[in-house]
C-alpha cells in the first residue's frame, strides 16, 4: 500500500501515513479553512489500510492547535478506525502536547474518553 | 485627518490598538494577523498558555466571519478586525454583516452562551464536538462555545440592522493573562 505523505504548511499538520514502515503520524497545526477536503484523503487511506491492517497500528497525534471545523474531521477518522478495527487493542492512539498545554491535554482526554481505543498522554 | 479635531481621548484610544483591519477576511489573510500577532503581539506577553489563547481566539473569529458574514455586493464579505490592549490583556472586536436567517441563529446561541458557567460550556462544547454529525453550522457553534470558554465568557454582541435583512452583527472579547 502507498503511503500518504503531506508536508507540513502553517495551517495544515503533517501527515505520515506509511504500513510498511509501520508510521501513522499527524504533527503540527491544523486550522485549515475546508478540513473535509484535507482530511477526506486521510480518512481514504485509512479506510484502505484497515482492510488489511498490520498486527498493531499506533497512530501518533501531536498537535500544537486543532481547530473545531478539523477536531470535527479528527473524530470522523478515529470512528472510522474504530468501525474497521476487529481487536481494539490491536490499535492505540498516542497523544502529544506541550507539558505547560493543559487545553490541549483536555481535548485529548476527551477524545480518549468518547473512544474504546486505547488512549496514551505524552507530554513533549 | 484635521489634527485640530484628534482629541487626547482619541488619540490615547488610538495608542491602545495593536492591530486593526477593514476589508475581506479571506483564510490568506488569517495566517499573515497570526504571523503579525507573533512579531507585535506575543513579545507583550510572558504566558505560553496566553499566547496559545490569543492564536485560537484569532482563528475562531476569523473563520467564523470567512465562513459565514454575508458578502457585500462585490461578492466578498465586508469585515473589521481590532485587536487593543486593555489591562492585563487585549480585547477583540470583530464586526461583520449578516442576514436575518443568521442573525436569529446567532442571537440564539450567544444569548444561551452567556448564561453558562465554564463547565456548563465545556460539556455544551464537548457534546456538539463528539454527538452532532453532518449539520452545516456545526462548527461555528463550537466556535463560539470555544470563544465563550477562552475568555471566561466575556463576550459583548450587538446586532444593528443596516438595511432590509441585513445586520451588523459586532463581537468584542476580553482576553485577560490570568
Amino acid at each position: 500500500m502507498n503511503p500518504l505523505q503531506i508536508a507540513a504548511s502553517e495551517e495544515t499538520p503533517e501527515v505520515i501515513l506509511d504500513a510498511k514502515k509501520n508510521i501513522f503520524k499527524l504533527t503540527g497545526r491544523s486550522f485549515v479553512q475546508n478540513s473535509v477536503v484535507f482530511y477526506d484523503p486521510i480518512l481514504k487511506w485509512f479506510s484502505d489500510y484497515f482492510q488489511a491492517p498490520n498486527s498493531t497500528t499506533k497512530i501518533e497525534l501531536k498537535f500544537d492547535y486543532i481547530n473545531s471545523s478539523s477536531q470535527k474531521r479528527l473524530i470522523e477518522i478515529i470512528l472510522k478506525i474504530q468501525q474497521l478495527t476487529k481487536d481494539l487493542n490491536s490499535v492505540n492512539v498516542v497523544w502529544y502536547y506541550k507539558s505547560d498545554d493543559e487545553d490541549m491535554l483536555e481535548k485529548g482526554q476527551e477524545f480518549g474518553e468518547y473512544f474504546k481505543l486505547p488512549f496514551k498522554f505524552i507530554p513533549y | 485627518m484635521d489634527a485640530s479635531k484628534f482629541t487626547l481621548t482619541e488619540y490615547l484610544k488610538w495608542k491602545e490598538i495593536v492591530l486593526g483591519y477593514r476589508g475581506a477576511i479571506t483564510q490568506e489573510l488569517i495566517i499573515i494577523f497570526l504571523r503579525l500577532a507573533e512579531t507585535k503581539i506575543y513579545p507583550r506577553f510572558q504566558s505560553q498558555a496566553f499566547k496559545r489563547k490569543i492564536f485560537s481566539v484569532f482563528i475562531e473569529t476569523l473563520q467564523n466571519i470567512h465562513k459565514y458574514a454575508t458578502p457585500d455586493e462585490t461578492g466578498f464579505n465586508n469585515a473589521y478586525f481590532l485587536v487593543r490592549e486593555i489591562p492585563d490583556g487585549l480585547q477583540i472586536s470583530t464586526g461583520n454583516i449578516v442576514d436575518t436567517n443568521s442573525m436569529n441563529s446567532l442571537k440564539l446561541k450567544l444569548d444561551t452562551i452567556v448564561t453558562k458557567s465554564e463547565e456548563e460550556l465545556k460539556a455544551w462544547c464537548k457534546k456538539k464536538l463528539f454527538e452532532e454529525r453532518n449539520s452545516q453550522f456545526d462548527s461555528v457553534g463550537i466556535g463560539l462555545l470555544e470563544l465563550a470558554i477562552k475568555s471566561n465568557n466575556k463576550l459583548l454582541y450587538k446586532f444593528r440592522p443596516v438595511a432590509e435583512d441585513s445586520f451588523l452583527f459586532t463581537l468584542e472579547i476580553d482576553l485577560t493573562n490570568n
